[in-house]
């Protein structure tokens, strides 16, 4: 197995690290780079619990390799946010989302994708986005809400 | 360290001075069926929840309950805060550390607000009382005169304050007082209203700790692999792994499964394709969802082990060709958590610790110190937030499997499941058959019921039957499939209500009789129950026949001590299957303390389900499960999510749980529905 040194822009930080060219971002910003709150519920690309932004773009990252997003942009739910919280974070709390929490990285990312490339998304944009996620909590309605909530106050602003 | 001074037996209160001499106090709650209630009848009792007041005004409450997403954090302090007129801004939970002392830790059941509902009110009044006696000698006042508020005592004579935080060294020398008197309901200053729960911000960003995340020095990463049927045997494995992959460090034996451990996560799960496990499968090689089919009809005839035996029911069962007759079948379910099993462990110089997302704690502290040997005093378990638990949680299969691997490595071990073997290797909430007969008397309302429930004897929710039937058996036939089981979210009501919810709904058809008032006029004598059912049907506009498209089913359930009721408005897609569009639910819960967090709840049960009606299910083919992760064991999607309508009744009940009752109604509800718009009667789920 091959090992490349390689460069990795996560959250803004820059690291260099030698990996094997297959392991999954996952397993590499989870158990590497210790950012856990990218979450492993399938593995196979089906719940979007492991959802991070690459160059603002929403991807499974149980689905890729590590070594494929090199040099790329890569957010995680841990760097959404340089102060407190992002809008979206902060419609999660007002509307008091999570639940077990588990899936809320996921939700969030899938979210904050969603309304930086379209603010004013339809809800079939909607429903298209957030169907990537799934909660076995059923916190479904409670992401729709928060999702309009900060849809409405981008508009109130704008 | 925590040194008693005083104890009143009868309010199982002890009383005590914090390490830093803040006033502290113990109490006993209930949280678990097997808890140790002898415990609190014994001379000394131990508490399980202690509330702390320091000198420095912060208040912290020390749990045992495991958070899980139901709000207990928030709710349970809420009941303490409230007696105590604290300001909610100086309150803090702790979880209290595992140990035997605290008797049993453990979640479930919808029992968290019921049982703590007077222990932790009492908690609150006590230290009240005895702040109020702190300043009322400090004053030299009658402590008529000293009110509470806010974390002050006013002295209404003279207009001045003291916070409690300056009463606590005073505050620590007052007896227990003899008697406490709670809030009048009518005074509730936080009770009922929505207060944020305070797990939330670190869930929005990443730093909540599951399970999964913990992550101690030196620690090695374990994947498993169980057989996949059911009670098979290992044989043998590809010993040329550890050399394929450098990174794994052993591969070890565990009862049923085998494990691979590496220095990262990532090795294991590609060795899993690689070490070419064989296993002897066994005589349950053979089993399948058919032959297990065929053990419930054989059972059907054996006579069962009786619940309910109202009236005279011989006759209608000896000669019974008038009755209405029907047979309703529900599949084994997954819990799938979405955080699958896992436990990390470290056993080393004499001692073990264990970092576990459970809701058993004390399940754990009991497994890890019988395989280790270990003295109480050795053996520290951390309970973490859990992903998930829907009771699965409650079994200590993956701790036992931790606890083994760190014991034979002599390593620290985290043990991730993968997806797969979280579905296949389950304790399924169990499969059953139920054969309903009733026979109608001339007003169309039945005189008889007769309930068989094949599969468990799980009985709540058919032996508690809420409707007025004056002869009626309730019945049920244990069989033994082999397959492991272990009850979901509402237990048996998730099964049971499926049926008799659904039979009412024939017997109202029968009758020619609207299903609403079908069952209001069975309901009589359970006014908290035609109550839900009739604010649901006047919410949902039961029957204003307005929406041609949308059609409707109910059903009602009272449950863990609170009463649901639900209407599911549906339309028929065009492949002929329900699209559940709303549901609107009137929920009886007694006294709310929270509603937000009831309302999430509701939410939540809805949705898990939702989804055991028209999506998931496990089958058995060959010995073992055949769906293997969320591509074959379907869970609800966003864009499937009907809206949820939560309608609150207001009263000053006791409080009823929450985590479980929004659950057994929907399935029957969407049934109902579906009937209404097709004529068709569902009598299996999932309907697919
Ligand atoms: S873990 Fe990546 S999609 Fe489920
Ligand atoms: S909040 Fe628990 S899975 Fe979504």
């Amino acid at each position: 197995m091959s090992s490349l040194n390689k460069t990795f822009i996560v959250n803004g930080r820059i690291h260099n690290y030698a990996v094997e060219d297959d392991i999954p971002l996952l397993w590499f910003l989870r158990d590497t780079l210790g950012l856990t709150g990218t979450k492993y519920s399938c593995g196979i690309g089906l719940c979007g619990s492991c959802m991070v932004l690459v160059d603002n773009k929403a991807v499974n990252s149980c689905q890729i390799k590590a070594a494929s997003v090199a040099n790329k942009s890569i957010i995680t739910i841990e760097g959404l946010s340089q102060n407190s919280y992002s809008s979206v974070q902060q419609a999660w709390i007002d509307e008091q989302v999570p639940q077990c929490g588990y899936c809320q990285s996921g939700q969030i990312i899938a979210a904050t994708a969603l309304l930086d490339n379209n603010p004013r998304p339809s809800s079939k944009q909607i429903d298209e986005a957030m169907s990537a996620v799934l909660c076995r909590c059923g916190t479904y309605q409670r992401v729709k809400r928060a999702i309009h909530r900060v849809i409405n106050s981008q508009s109130s602003k704008s | 360290m925590r040194k008693q001074v005083n104890q009143s037996r009868r309010h199982f209160i002890k009383q005590s001075i914090t390490s830093t001499g803040g006033l502290a106090l113990g109490f006993f709650i209930q949280t678990s069926t097997e808890a140790n209630t002898s415990t609190a009848t014994q001379k000394s009792f131990i508490p399980n929840i202690w509330l702390e007041i320091e000198s420095n005004g912060l208040i912290t409450i020390i749990l045992t309950q495991s958070e899980m997403g139901q709000g207990v954090m928030t709710s349970l302090p809420m009941l303490v805060a409230e007696e105590l007129d604290a300001n909610w801004e100086d309150v803090q939970v702790k979880q209290a550390p595992v140990d035997p002392v605290y008797g049993w830790q453990g979640t479930g059941g919808s029992r968290s607000i019921r049982k703590g509902w007077e222990p932790l009110r009492k908690a609150g009044a006590t230290a009240r009382a005895m702040l109020i006696a702190a300043a009322s000698k400090k004053w030299g006042v009658d402590r008529k005169h000293c009110k509470p508020e806010n974390s002050y005592v006013f002295n209404k004579l003279s207009g001045i304050k003291i916070s409690y935080a300056e009463l606590v060294p005073e505050a620590i020398k007052e007896p227990l007082p003899d008697k406490v008197t709670l809030k009048n309901p009518n005074d509730f200053q936080l009770i009922g209203k929505p207060i944020p729960r305070s797990d939330i911000p670190t869930k929005v960003n990443g730093k909540a700790m599951f399970g999964i995340d913990v992550s101690v020095p030196n620690m090695l990463y374990a994947s498993i692999i169980h057989c996949p049927v059911f009670n098979g045997k290992f044989i043998s494995y590809n010993k040329a792994i550890t050399k394929q992959i450098p990174k794994i460090k052993h591969v070890i034996l565990l009862e049923n499964a085998v494990t691979i451990i590496a220095s990262d996560y990532w090795s294991t799960v590609q060795a899993r394709d690689k070490i070419n496990i064989e296993w002897d499968y066994g005589e349950f090689a053979s089993r399948n969802s058919k032959t297990i089919h065929n053990d419930f009809i054989k059972a059907k005839n054996k006579p069962g082990k009786i619940h309910r035996d109202d009236g005279e029911n011989d006759d209608f069962l000896r000669n019974n060709k008038q009755a209405i007759t029907s047979v309703y079948e529900t599949p084994y379910q997954a819990h799938a958590t979405p955080e699958p099993m896992c436990c990390t462990a470290s056993v080393a110089n004499g001692k073990c610790e264990v970092w576990v997302p459970t809701q058993q704690p004390t399940g754990a502290f009991k497994t890890a110190s019988k395989i280790t040997g270990y003295a109480d005093e050795n053996i520290k378990i951390h309970t973490t937030l859990l992903g998930g638990g829907f009771g699965r949680r409650n079994i200590q299969d993956f701790v036992t499997q931790a606890v083994q691997l760190s014991l034979k490595t002599g390593k620290p071990i985290k043990l991730i499941w993968t997806r797969e073997e979280d579905i296949q290797h389950d304790y399924y909430n169990p499969a059953t058959y139920h054969q309903l007969s009733a026979l109608l008397g001339t007003d169309g309302l039945p005189t008889n019921w007769y309930h068989k429930l094949i599969g468990t004897n799980y009985s709540h929710g058919a032996l508690d039957l809420p409707y007025n039937i004056s002869n009626l058996r309730m019945e049920s036939v244990d069989v033994r499939t082999g397959i492991p089981l272990g009850p979901w979210r509402s237990v048996s009501y998730s099964y049971n209500v499926f049926a008799t919810e659904c039979f009412i709904d024939e017997l109202a058809v029968k009758a020619k009789e609207d299903p609403v008032t079908y069952r209001l006029k069975l309901l009589k004598d359970v006014p908290r129950l035609s109550k839900v059912l009739e604010v649901a049907a006047s919410k949902a506009k039961w029957n204003s026949k307005s929406r041609p498209n949308i059609h409707q089913g109910v059903a009602i359930t009272a449950s863990f001590g609170s009463y649901v009721a639900q209407v599911a408005d549906i339309i028929i897609d065009k492949n002929k299957l329900p699209q559940v569009k709303k549901i609107t639910c009137a929920v009886d819960c007694g006294t709310i303390v929270n509603p937000d967090t009831v309302i999430a709840q509701i939410e939540s049960a809805i949705v898990y389900g939702l989804t055991a009606t028209v999506k998931s299910c496990v089958t058995i083919k060959n010995g073992r499960v055949e769906q293997s992760n969320f591509h074959d064991f379907h869970l609800l999607r966003y864009d499937e999510m009907p809206e949820v309508e939560v309608h609150l009744i207001k009263n000053q009940y006791p409080p009823g749980g929450i985590g479980e009752p929004g659950l057994p109604p929907v399935a029957p509800a969407v049934v109902n529905a579906y009937f209404q718009a097709t004529g068709k009667r569902v009598r299996k789920l999932p309907i697919t």
